[in-house]
């Protein structure tokens, strides 16, 4: 058994760090301690990852709750972003094909419209949103690291 | 039929599997080894592992076979199976990775503190698995039986010891390689033999898909009905009868025989050889589609046109929604380095898959053009496999069905092996033990029962099977992820009542279907695309009893929630700090 094995979730950081809290008197704050040890971090020369902030972020009663929350819907705004236009596509297409009859008809050169769609032409946009998905959510990971700095 | 090609093909995949698998076993030494790969794969490595680990025998068989079938309205089974992964990107992929958890149990039990949750999830994951794992294993007999002409259980044997032996030898960590290699596998055995059959031999023209169903044999063909049919003849044909044909019998030496106009009834393992230029009888159970018919983008169900929109939305919704909850695909995710890393290999997954499923749209034109005997014997599912010996001839025909045969035995092996590390993995981590020892012996005992369990299921269909695991993935696991990541009031009530009744009514609908149930009308919807009504069905209960049990949301949601959402760059310096 080496290190890599990770605990099971219940035991990882944020867990971890929630018991511990618990484990105190609310009154007594942990706080202040552990301020002390992240600036004692910021001193080591890798400034851009030397954010002052995680361990209050699990403070229950911490401004960690609102981050956390407007971090969670930026990344529910970027996925929505990308599965709503493909769930349009993908739910008006059948729906079209039954309304408009005159689309079975269509042909895109010796091929139905319909093998076209369905054998080729619906994967290219896929990829777009698959790695559209992928730039976005980093940068919005990025935004939120940033937002942690300034702070 | 001795297809010495084919033949040459499977033994090639077979042996190139325990070689590159082997290479694993040098290098698998810890449980996280054997479960993880020790969480230090790539992205295009592991998206390339994950892209060949899913194309299993419904991709690489079942597709095109069912395309040529009923129509091109069943290529949303492609369509569904490649966007599952951009749902699953968008929705859980980086969430799940920054859990660190194995398995979903692990993941049920460490978000909503249910040890009875983690219970439930583990039966979950090996009904899921098995429902899969057998038509993988059949599809191996059925393959080898072609190609081979011996017994079924041949491929059955030889699938279930090459994958035993590899997973409890190697793990995670040697089949990491072999996935990955029978990925570019599959991708070249059903590319180059579709650009080569488009390119380089006779075919009528392409825009003959919009004419008239095939009815004319191009060159003199021999079609195996593996069970007896009716067929139609419309004109006299003097055919090469070997086998039986209404009371006349002639074994084993052929012997020519006029078919008359009418019904015929032709028995089990009979081989009729049709003249170029012969009229192709039909089958009189299943009619050949129009073109109209066969253009249609919407999904027939039993090959028949009942409710064709609900069967379609029903079919998307399965497959859109069921990637995510196949419990031998998630647990690959916690391979990945961090969760940014788990979005890039997601993203290279969508782009891998949409490039192998162009092809079975190619083979199911292909055999709609060329092949009006696959109709006949009822055996459109080999089409892949039979095209290129009915477009082909000399060596070319032996070179392309090494390749067809090969890819499909890859396709086995590779989704048997995640399949089977899935199941030992929640034999051994949720239900056992932990540890090397567990886990290998887990993988022996499940690997030997479904083996057992494949030689008993000869002659249902593969796609019907896969199709419907993924509509239990989808109406269980799915909404425990979505709404575990997403909505912090998720509580255990909620989570456990939304898998039984929507895992439990979606499995009652597979098992009464597959029993005979509802062969027509909205019977045939509700039964044969469960997940149109059980993946609402779960979603609501989740979120309904959740809110009624609000005394039962676990103490640190917030905590649990930061180590879902919380990029690894905040988190390393947060565990820096507390040292």
């Amino acid at each position: 058994m080496t290190d890599p094995v990770p605990a099971p979730a219940g035991a990882t950081a944020g867990a971890g760090a929630t018991a511990g809290a618990g484990a105190t008197a609310p009154g007594a704050r942990p706080g202040p301690a552990r301020r002390v040890a992240v600036r004692t971090t910021a001193r080591h020369p890798i400034s851009a990852r030397s954010l002052p902030v995680p361990d209050d972020l699990y403070h229950p009663d911490s401004y960690g709750e609102t981050l956390l929350h407007s971090l969670m819907r930026a990344q529910l705004g970027v996925t929505l972003g990308v599965l709503l236009p493909a769930a349009a596509v993908v739910a008006t297409y059948p729906l079209l094909s039954v309304l408009l009859p005159g689309l079975g008809r269509m042909t895109v050169g010796p091929l139905p419209l319909s093998i076209v769609i369905l054998g080729f032409g619906i994967y290219p946009p896929l990829v777009l949103l698959a790695f559209v998905y992928v730039r976005r959510a980093r940068r919005t990971e990025e935004r939120f690291v940033g937002l942690l700095r300034d702070e | 039929m001795n297809d010495y090609g084919a033949v040459a093909g499977v033994v090639v995949v077979a042996l190139a599997t325990l070689v590159v698998g082997s290479r694993g076993v040098r290098v698998s030494r810890t449980p996280a080894d054997f479960l993880v790969a020790a969480r230090q794969v790539p992205a295009v490595l592991n998206a390339s592992a994950i892209s060949g680990e899913y194309l299993s025998a419904a991709s690489f068989l079942g597709i095109a076979g069912l395309a040529l079938a009923d129509g091109v309205g069943a290529l949303w089974y492609a369509v569904g199976y490649a966007a599952g992964y951009l749902v699953l990107l968008a929705t859980v992929a980086a969430p799940l990775r920054r859990f660190g958890a194995y398995t979903i149990p692990d993941f049920a039990e460490g978000r909503l503190d249910s040890p009875l949750l983690r219970r439930v999830a583990t039966v979950l994951v090996l009904f899921i698995c098995a429902f899969y794992l057998l038509p993988q294993m059949e599809g191996a007999g059925e393959t080898l039986q072609v190609a081979f002409g011996g017994p079924y259980w041949v491929g059955v044997v030889v699938l279930g010891i090459i994958v035993t032996s590899t997973i409890a030898g190697g793990g995670m960590k040697g089949i990491t390689f072999v996935q990955s290699f029978q990925y570019w596998l599959k991708m070249t055995a059903i590319a180059l033999p579709a650009v080569a059959l488009l390119a380089f031999f006779h075919h009528p023209p392409l825009s003959q898909v919009s004419g008239p169903a095939p009815a004319v044999f191009a060159r003199a063909t021999t079609v195996r009905f593996p069970a007896a049919q009716t067929i139609v003849v419309a004109s006299p044909v003097e055919v090469t009868l070997q086998g039986r044909v209404d009371a006349t019998s002639s074994n084993p030496t052929p012997a020519p025989l006029l078919l008359g106009p009418g019904e015929h009834r032709v028995a089990a393992g009979t081989s009729l050889g049709f003249p170029a230029g012969a009229h192709s009888p039909t089958v009189r159970s299943t009619p050949l589609l129009s073109a109209s018919q066969w253009n249609s983008p919407l999904v027939r169900l039993n090959g028949r046109s009942v409710h064709p929109l609900a069967a379609t939305y029903g079919v998307i919704l399965a497959t859109f929604l069921g990637a995510l909850g196949l419990p031998h695909i998630l647990v690959r995710f916690y391979t990945n380095p961090d969760g940014q890393t788990a979005r890039r290999t997601t993203a290279f997954v969508v782009l891998l898959l949409s490039c192998f499923y162009v092809w079975p749209a190619v083979f199911a034109l292909l055999g709609r053009l060329e092949a009006p005997g696959l109709y006949l014997s009822g055996r459109s599912d080999t089409v892949v496999l039979a095209l290129p010996h009915l477009a082909a001839a000399g060596a070319p025909e032996r070179i392309l069905s090494a390749l067809t045969a090969g890819g499909a035995f890859a396709a086995f092996l590779s989704t048997s092996s995640g399949l089977l590390i899935a199941m030992a993995g929640a034999l051994s981590h949720d239900i056992m033990k932990r540890g090397v020892r567990a886990f290998r012996w887990s993988a022996v005992g499940a690997g030997t029962a479904m083996t057992a369990a494949g030689l008993a299921v000869a002659g249902t269909s593969i796609n019907v099977l896969v199709g419907w695991a993924f509509a239990v993935a989808a109406s269980s696991f799915c909404p425990l992820l979505v709404l575990g990541i997403w909505w912090p009031r998720l509580t255990w009530p909620g989570a456990l009542t939304g898998l039984a009744l929507g895992g439990g009514a979606s499995s009652a609908a597979v098992v009464a279907s597959l029993a005979g149930a509802g062969r027509d009308g909205w019977a045939a919807v509700v039964l044969g695309v469960p997940a149109i009504w059980t993946v609402p069905l779960s979603f609501a209960a989740m979120i309904v009893v959740s809110l009624l049990t609000p005394s039962r949301l676990p103490a640190d949601v917030m905590a649990k929630l930061l180590t879902l959402h919380l990029p690894e760059d905040v988190r390393r310096v947060a565990a820096r700090a507390r040292r």
